[in-house]
């Protein structure tokens, strides 16, 4: 690196000057860099397109599945009920649960997630399924 | 559980036939969302992919710029 004072600068401007070796070179890495960095937005817009449609897809998807789910649940419906005596052999095979003791009335009653209210569900049907091995 | 076989109403099973056509329907509906899907997280991942090479190029010129600006002779 060279530098070198201005030869027709008033003597008060202490101007001095770099030299820079390959400034074609430079200047191009430099443009090539600012060309990138748009790249680099461009990237930024088109993901955020991408995640925009994933979303409204995710949606749609989220609704076909709790339609699905209903349905299910109508198909069930729509089966015969258990007769009452298979329910009766049923509960007398079933042991007889501990009684625990009841959860204080002070306590705030906390509304249940949706991830739990599936696992309800899930609970619910394996339950089902279990006592169809049976 | 005895596997006895049970009889539904008519009326139900006809009930029942259309449930499961439109189930059939809605979940041919869930396999193309699916597949909508995974083709937009394929698409995002070749986005991120592009945007880490030029985040590289950007730096691998940086640092020429540096060198050429700071380097002593």
């Amino acid at each position: 690196m060279k530098m070198a004072k201005k030869s027709t600068a008033p003597a008060e401007d202490e101007s001095y000057f770099v030299s820079i070796k390959n400034p074609l070179e430079l200047r191009k890495h430099l443009l090539e860099s600012s060309k990138k960095s748009i790249h680099c937005l461009q990237n930024y817009q088109r993901i955020l397109l991408i995640r925009e449609k994933k979303q409204k897809e995710l949606s749609e998807l989220h609704n076909t599945l709790k339609e699905l789910a209903y349905l299910n649940k109508k198909f069930n419906e729509k089966l015969p009920k258990y007769s009452s005596e298979l329910l009766h052999e049923k509960k007398a095979e079933e042991p007889k649960l501990e009684k625990r003791p009841k959860p204080t009335a002070s306590k705030p009653v906390k509304e249940k997630t949706e991830l739990e209210k599936l696992e309800d569900s899930l609970s619910s049907i394996e339950g089902k399924l279990n006592s169809l091995n049976k | 559980m005895a596997n006895v076989p049970v009889f539904v109403k008519i009326n139900d099973y006809k009930e029942i036939l259309d449930i499961v056509d439109v189930m059939k329907q809605k979940l041919k509906e869930t396999k193309l969302s699916l597949e909508h899907i995974k083709a937009l997280k394929m698409q995002e991942d070749q986005e991120i992919a592009d945007w880490e090479k030029n985040v590289s190029e950007i730096t691998k010129r940086l640092t020429f710029i540096d060198s050429a600006f700071f380097e002593n002779e």
